[in-house]
């Protein structure tokens, strides 16, 4: 990063500071008061409040009790909301010294409770483990029809473009088996491309989701072996009513630029002892054009219907069935070898989740599913097409179950369950020779039966004193691998790469603390130590032959590969001043052992088979590699309807000591060995910046967003990256809400036209161009609700 | 106000509604051969299909048509006996030239015409 980025980075944090202050006042007073059931006179816990316009939030404690400190005199706002009881909004007037305490009542609205799972510690305030959640409304008011990519909107999370959509999440520099992503905290989906063209989060619509929970760092092991960070995607769930009735939604996205259309459809409903949901999604889009006018292969058609349905035997009791059947269709990807040509997934589930409601046992969990994908690619769309067309078909299943115990003990809170997971992966690629006589066709397996099965136990205990919040999690995985012999032959049908040696086993054992301390009423800080250990995936230990990575190389499963292990280190400082606003700084290091990467293999063990690469690399274990950064955040307080957000992240990985190839004549001729060689695929430093105003009670909010990321310096040679210049966009939106049925977000995205690339992007295929992002996008999403 | 949206919800649903898979129409089409000659080519159903034709004369032309769907591949490949003859070899999609080679006096190399259906 040069001095100049160092320099607007300051500005842009002067800037921030120096608007929050200008707006200050005094404060002088607090309001008080508690929240009752109006029928049964009940005090109700765990209501939200928002005051307006300050737009502070606080929610009851157990006696329905809440308080907001300092605030200074005039009129305001309440906003009174649970999931149980209908909204409430009450105005109020302070005068000067005097304390406000308030009886407030809501109507209940649903009397029964949802399908739920164990996972409520993560939800904590002052949680140990560093958390970030993308909310319904953040996905609503996102541009972009990609989940992956309303993620890059936090610090420290980035995606790997390879085409118009199914991005792939990167966090922390860590990335595809390296994060676990898991669907309602136990559901999982194994893609179906070696080359990760359809990432398990690319298989659930945005317009399906109620919440994106992002977890940071090796720390939560309930939802499954977890290496880098959790990626829970809540989907929604249908409201349930006291007597029956329904809802219905229907969202409408344009996006300038590409053409495209994106609708949603979804009906809901229920009673007390059934509830349902019915939604259907479906997106089609054109090519994109850069800022510099250059047209990006990026059509894709995806369409998807989901059901899900439940009913309540017993009081507290639910169990839900889901199914969901999605489907891609020609959907470009300019920089792998291939396009999808087909995707065809298929999701099923149960869950049942119990509320004993008991001082002891408190609740219990169980989620089975199954996820099939049928993945079809070819390579048509491509130039050497006209010689040799490849078409692969893989077929990935997976099947699982997540059973989950909540007891409390004392004034703590034990989770303590099991996991599995069985993973069934096939596929072949068959390559027709269109130019030669006869229309010889040569059959080459990607995976052959291949499987993988976990299965672990877990536990996590939890418990909050005066000033501390304390967490301990465990888990110990047993982990078995399997799949018919490697093997690879020529036309003759004579083997030219034969491994008998494919079965594995291995025991991992996981575990993290972690602490908060509040310092002071202001200040806390937090500590998380941990240790993540993840087996190798389908890809690492079976892949046979195909070009993977960012560099030219077919590339080698490796069935001896180790697990590889992260123990990382994390600490926080927050600081939360109603006046001053929010700062949190969060710094990570990871110390990587047997970190899974890859190295040259000599043309005389075996040769590739992909026409433009250079050679063969097999996966191999390498002794450590680290990575260490740090995220800044901060978030002004709401005055005079007026608010801005920035943070600012950093990410350095180091393999102490890699091997570059030399290569001349399109092979690899010699190696040598790069000192403190950077990790590949890890994004530069990278800040954000919104402002916002809010209009006529919050109902038209525009804001603006700008952008800044550096120039990546710091490439590694030995996967043959390359320098990626800095630069920044900006963008603007307008969030408009007629009333509770219709809301409108409009926007521009990358204003100025700007032509770009992130440092992550892959390159063109053939061609040493990396793909640009799209140039200014004109987007509207219209919501209805009924 | 519910019928208003609910007929905003009709327009949405229709705006979806699209034709997925549009099928083409393909014509392999084999000329200018005096003597005859031996074709293979891959039909409707991908089947490869091997043939020997006969001409009596340059005018004659040699041609089969079926429809398939966008991506399917097309192959036709052709070779001829007489040393003194040619063969022109062409693909037509929906009656458009999609591909074509010919060949003169030679009888040992197959004048291949193939590739993909366009998308």
């Amino acid at each position: 990063m040069s001095k100049k980025d160092y320099i607007r980075i300051f500005l842009l944090l002067l800037i921030s500071i120096s608007l929050s202050k200008s707006i200050q006042s005094q404060f002088i007073t607090n309001i008080k008061g508690k929240v009752l059931d109006i029928n049964s006179n009940n005090v109700i816990s765990d209501v939200n409040i928002i005051i307006s316009p300050d737009n502070i939030q606080t929610t009851t404690n157990q006696n329905g009790e809440f308080i907001f400190h300092d605030i200074k005199n005039g009129s305001y706002t309440l906003i009174f909301t649970h999931i149980s009881y209908f909204e409430k909004t009450e105005k109020i007037k302070i005068n000067e010294n005097e304390i406000l305490i308030l009886e407030v009542y809501l109507k209940r609205k649903i009397r029964y409770l949802q399908e739920f799972e164990i996972i409520k510690s993560t939800e904590k305030d002052n949680h140990p483990i560093k958390i970030e959640s993308i909310s319904k409304l953040e996905l609503l008011k996102s541009p972009n029809q990609d989940i992956a990519k309303t993620l890059q909107s936090k610090p420290n999370i980035s995606v790997i473009r390879k085409g118009g959509t199914n991005v792939d999440p990167v966090i922390r520099g860590f990335k595809s088996t390296q994060l676990n992503v898991t669907i309602d905290g136990g559901i999982k989906i194994e893609g179906g491309c070696p080359n990760r063209m359809d990432p398990a989060i690319s298989h659930i619509d945005i317009n399906d989701v109620e919440k994106i929970e992002i977890l940071k760092g090796p720390y939560a092991l309930k939802y499954g072996a977890n290496f880098g960070g959790v990626i829970n995607i809540k989907r929604k769930k249908p409201l349930r009513y006291s007597t029956f009735k329904t809802d219905v939604t229907a969202i409408k996205r344009f996006e300038s630029n590409w053409n495209g259309n994106k609708e949603h459809l979804s009906i809901s409903g229920g009673n007390k002892d059934f509830y349902f949901l019915l939604s259907g999604n479906r997106s089609k889009y054109g090519d994109y054009k850069t800022g510099n006018g250059e047209k990006i292969n990026s059509e894709l058609s995806k369409y998807n219907y989901s059901a899900m349905a439940g009913f309540t035997p017993f009081k507290d009791h639910n169990l839900t069935f889901s199914f969901d059947r999605s489907y891609g269709r020609n959907i470009s990807f300019p920089a792998l070898p291939m396009d999808e040509r087909t995707d065809d997934t298929k999701v099923y589930s149960f869950n049942y989740s119990g509320n004993f409601q008991n001082k002891t046992f408190n609740k219990v969990n169980l989620k089975i599913y199954h996820s099939e994908v049928d993945h079809l690619m070819d390579n048509k769309n491509r130039s050497f097409s006209d010689t040799v067309v490849a078409i692969s078909a893989i077929n990935a299943k997976n099947f699982g179950y997540r059973a989950a115990t909540e007891i409390n003990i004392g004034k703590g809170n034990l989770i303590f369950g099991t996991d599995f997971e069985n993973i069934k992966k096939d596929g072949d690629r068959n390559k027709f020779f269109i130019l030669q006589p006869n229309l010889p066709v040569k059959n080459e397996k990607l995976w052959d039966d291949a499987q993988i099965t976990n299965f672990g136990i877990f536990t996590e205990y939890s418990q909050k004193f005066k000033n501390t919040n304390l967490i301990f999690s465990m888990r110990l995985d047993q982990n078995t691998a399997s799949s018919n012999v490697l093997e690879l032959k020529n036309m003759m049908g004579i083997p030219m790469y034969y491994n008998p040696d494919v079965n594995s086993e291995f025991t991992n054992f996981s575990f993290s603390a972690g602490v908060n301390h509040d310092l002071s009423k202001e200040i806390s800080v937090g500590f998380a130590l941990g240790r993540g250990v993840r087996s190798p995936d389908m890809t690492e230990r079976y892949i046979i032959l195909l070009p993977i990575g960012y560099d030219d190389y077919d590339y080698l499963g490796n069935p001896e590969l180790k697990p590889e292990a992260n123990n990382e280190l994390d600490l926080e400082l927050k600081y939360k001043n109603k006046t001053r606003g929010n700062i949190i700084f969060s710094t990570f290091f990871s110390y990587v052992t047997d970190y899974i990467s890859a190295e040259s293999v000599p043309p005389s063990i075996i040769k590739p088979q992909t026409a433009w690469v250079v050679g063969v690399k097999e996966f191999i274990n390498i002794d450590h590699v680290y990575l260490y950064g740090f995220e800044f955040l901060y978030s002004s307080p709401q005055i005079n309807n007026f608010g801005i957000n920035f943070n600012a992240s950093i990410t350095k990985g180091i393999n102490p000591s890699a091997t570059k190839y030399i290569i001349e004549n399109n092979q690899v001729i010699d190696s040598e060995v790069v000192k403190n060689d950077p990790l590949q695929e890890i994004p530069p430093f990278e800040s954000n910046f919104s402002a916002y105003y809010k209009f006529f009670d919050n109902r038209i909010i525009p804001e603006i967003d700008i952008r800044f990321v550096a120039a990546q310096n710091d490439f590694s040679e030995a996967f043959e990256e390359q320098k990626t210049p800095g630069f920044i966009i900006a963008g603007f939106k307008c969030n408009f809400k007629y009333n509770d049925n219709l809301q409108i977000i409009t926007g521009v995205n990358n204003v100025f036209d700007k032509a770009y690339y992130e440092h992550l992007n892959r390159k063109i295929i053939g061609s040493s161009q990396a793909l640009f992002e799209p140039g200014r996008v004109v987007y509207i999403n219209l919501v209805l609700n009924i | 106000m519910r019928k208003y949206f609910l007929f905003i919800l009709v327009i949405l649903l229709m705006s979806a509604c699209e034709k997925y898979d549009e099928e083409k129409q393909v014509s392999y089409i084999i000329s200018d051969c005096e003597s005859g000659f031996n074709v293979t080519y891959s039909d409707e159903n991908g089947t490869l299909i091997k043939k020997d034709i006969s001409t009596s004369s340059a005018e004659d032309k040699w041609s089969y048509s079926f429809d398939s769907k966008q991506g399917e591949i097309i192959y036709v490949s052709a070779i001829y006996k007489d040393i003194s003859s040619v063969i022109n070899v062409q693909i037509l999609v929906d009656e458009k030239l999609f591909k074509q080679a010919s060949s003169k006096y030679d009888t040992l190399n197959f004048v291949t015409v193939s590739g993909t259906i366009p998308y």
